[in-house]
């Protein structure tokens, strides 16, 4: 282990590395601070351009991306009662009170501290989890794969906020769409209607940019969006938490990162439902829960703490299995394919300098981050007070040369924009575009698991149900599937999606 | 009745039996000891039918929930605006590659800096001008991402 952490470190200190990890982090809490711009539609922005990098300048930038967002998330939603992203929406709840009595500068202070706390501590479960997950992996075979797939999209669509019965149509939709194109197994043109660019399949990047970029923008650009930002002079100054800040925040800190990290680990889980559980938990068990609402710091603390440690363990599935836990894994796949890397239980064995300069790069990332969101904090409020009319174009052009860019063709520009459109009427209609997304990404892994399972074991469908491990997992999903029948109860919550 | 789930339910309907319909039509099945490439397409296509028939079916018999018609998702919306940026993206690719990147950008947006809340004409003209400019020798010359030329060059 130990030789496998220098390796690690020594790539991380490679200058390119450290650069792309600033650029990564720096991009991301910029991201997370921006209102209407999620990690989903700034990955699928920047996935294009991580073509002329190097396989682990790339990971190590986009990772850094996905991590950085929780950090400026918490920033929009403790000084203007918006939260920049899903997983910062309850750092709103107390995070704005604490602005609103003079406290901002605590606020953020115990964000940016917590989510350090929760990041480091997220990176070395992550480390131990990985590695040991590997093991388990190997002895997964095609049929195990396929079924572990089916629980990642029910679960997913279990966990959706939206309603069941509508994500899985969308799963089944996201299916669909990765059919599309060449057959890998036998060369057949699926729905390819003669179009050259369709033979090559859907590619992520145009569709997620369109669901989650230029979808949310038509959404935005319905509705008028008005922004009261707190003054911020003088906040430096109070940037640091006081003794009883961290006496009362110690537990909360504690809890977010072992809570956080395990939620991060479950399909559909990731940050945003590691932050809602650790709140709720810590209402919970807090000796004066009546004043959560009101601006209690552990309804801060515990939250910020566990969405970065979710982020963390959200990697967990993505390193030991190959099949990303949520959407922003889904693109980390889709960046390690571009890159002809395949991730999984041989990543381990047969790119130890990636696996481990990827983790290493998380706890310079972090480090990063903590330097970073103290000094910057006014830069933020500036960019804030930005009008959504003046900023939304520059998004949209964003999106249109990542989607240009992916073959120098207009077709994926408009593959963009058509996915745009139906992005808006999903949200208009209320369907979660997270579970197609997902989907998408898992359809071709899911058909070649459940192909080759067949022709392997030439036992029909029995094959899935006979196998231990398979049986077990396929049994969950259909738990999952009926539990909603059998309960009658709709629990909001939230899954990690674009936002 | 709900509308707005009749509506979707129609549409993904429509969507999973067309899926059927073509892979059954235009691909080989296969069996499950030798699958073909059709059977993967059918099995998401009849969980579309399946799943969107279970939608309309909810949607023609929800009970408690008021009427929700389709007018009432626009209802006080900007949706005019909507329509136009997109009608104004479409535009924007059809004429990228003969118009060229720097051009069609200016035009986009100037459209999008003076659409709603409308912007100053001078300012919008630099601003677009100044981010397209920008935008090419970043993207076109920094990072090499070749961008459409078009009949000016750039």
């Amino acid at each position: 282990m130990l030789d496998s952490i220098l390796l690690g470190i020594q790539v991380v200190l490679e200058p390119s590395s450290l650069l792309f990890c600033f650029v990564g982090v720096l991009l991301g809490t910029l991201v997370g601070v921006l209102p209407g711009l999620g990690p989903v539609g700034a990955l699928s922005i920047l996935l294009p351009v991580t073509l002329y990098m190097s396989p682990v300048q790339a990971l190590i930038m986009v990772s850094g991306i996905y991590y950085g967002v929780q950090y400026g998330g918490s920033t929009t939603s403790i000084l203007l009662n918006i939260p920049g992203e899903v997983s910062s929406i309850v750092t709103c709840i107390d995070g704005y009170q604490m602005a609103r009595r003079g406290r901002a500068g605590a606020a953020l202070g115990m964000c940016a501290f917590g989510s350090f706390i929760g990041g480091t501590i997220g990176i070395l479960l992550l480390m131990v989890f990985a590695v040991s997950l590997v093991k388990v992996a190997l002895r997964f075979g095609p049929p195990e794969y396929f079924s572990l797939m089916v629980v990642g999209v029910v679960l997913l669509t279990f966990l959706s906020s939206k309603s069941k019965l509508k994500s899985l149509t969308m799963g089944a939709f996201g299916l669909f769409l990765s059919t599309i194109g060449i057959d890998p197994m036998g060369g057949a043109s699926r729905f390819t209607f003669g179009s050259f660019t369709l033979m090559d399949g859907l590619s992520l990047p145009p569709v997620a940019m369109g669901l989650f970029g230029i979808g949310e923008i038509l959404i935005n650009l319905e509705r008028d969006l008005r922004k009261d930002v707190f003054e911020t002079k003088g906040l430096i100054k109070t940037i640091l938490p006081s003794m009883h800040d961290w006496r009362k925040s110690r537990w909360p800190i504690v809890r977010g990162s072992i809570i956080g990290f395990f939620l991060g680990i479950l399909p559909g889980g990731g940050a945003v439902l590691a932050s809602f559980t650790s709140y709720a938990i810590e209402k919970r068990f807090s000796r004066a829960p009546e004043q959560f609402g009101q601006g209690a710091i552990e309804g801060v603390a515990g939250p910020e703490t566990a969405n970065n440690a979710g982020a963390q363990g959200s990697f967990v599935p993505l390193l030991a299995f190959g099949i990303p836990c949520n959407v922003v894994m889904a693109l980390l796949l889709a960046t390690f394919l571009i890159h002809g890397i395949t991730p999984g239980p041989l990543l381990l064995t047969q790119k130890p300098d990636i696996f481990w300069g990827l983790i290493m790069s998380m706890y310079l990332g972090n480090i990063m981050l903590l330097i970073l969101n103290v000094p910057l904090i006014g830069l933020w409020v500036k960019v804030l007070r930005v009008p959504y009319e003046v900023l939304f174009p520059y998004i949209v052009l964003f999106c249109v040369i990542g989607a240009y860019s992916l073959n120098s063709s207009t077709v994926e520009v408009v593959i963009m924009i058509v996915f745009g459109m139906l992005g808006y009427l999903m949200k208009k209609f209320e369907y979660d575009p997270a579970v197609l997304v997902l989907a998408m990404v898992l359809g071709p892994l899911m058909e070649n698991a459940f192909r080759r399972s067949l022709i392997i074991y030439q036992n029909s469908l029995f094959v899935f149900l006979e196998r231990p491990i398979s049986l077990a997992l396929l049994a969950v999903a259909a738990f999952l599937l009926l539990y909603p029948l059998i309960w009658r109860r709709r629990k909001f919550i939230p899954v990690e999606s674009a936002d | 009745m709900d509308r707005q789930d009749q509506t979707s339910g129609l549409v993904w309907l429509g969507t999973g039996l067309f899926v059927v319909t073509g892979s059954v039509i235009s691909l080989d099945i296969g069996t499950f000891t030798e699958p073909g490439a059709g059977l993967f397409p059918l099995i998401a296509g009849c969980l579309l039918v399946f799943l969107s028939t279970l939608i309309l079916l909810k949607a023609m018999w929800a009970k408690g929930v008021k009427n929700r018609g389709l007018r009432d998702l626009w209802k006080g919306t900007h949706w005019p605006w909507v329509l136009s940026v997109t009608g104004a993206l479409l535009l924007y690719s059809f004429l990228l590659e003969r118009g060229g990147f720097v051009l069609t950008t200016v035009l986009l947006l100037i459209f999008l800096f003076r659409g709603k809340d409308p912007m100053r004409w001078g300012l919008a003209a630099g601003l677009s001008a100044g981010t397209a400019v920008a935008s090419y020798v970043l993207f076109d010359r920094v990072l090499q991402v070749s961008l459409p030329d078009g009949f000016l060059g750039f």
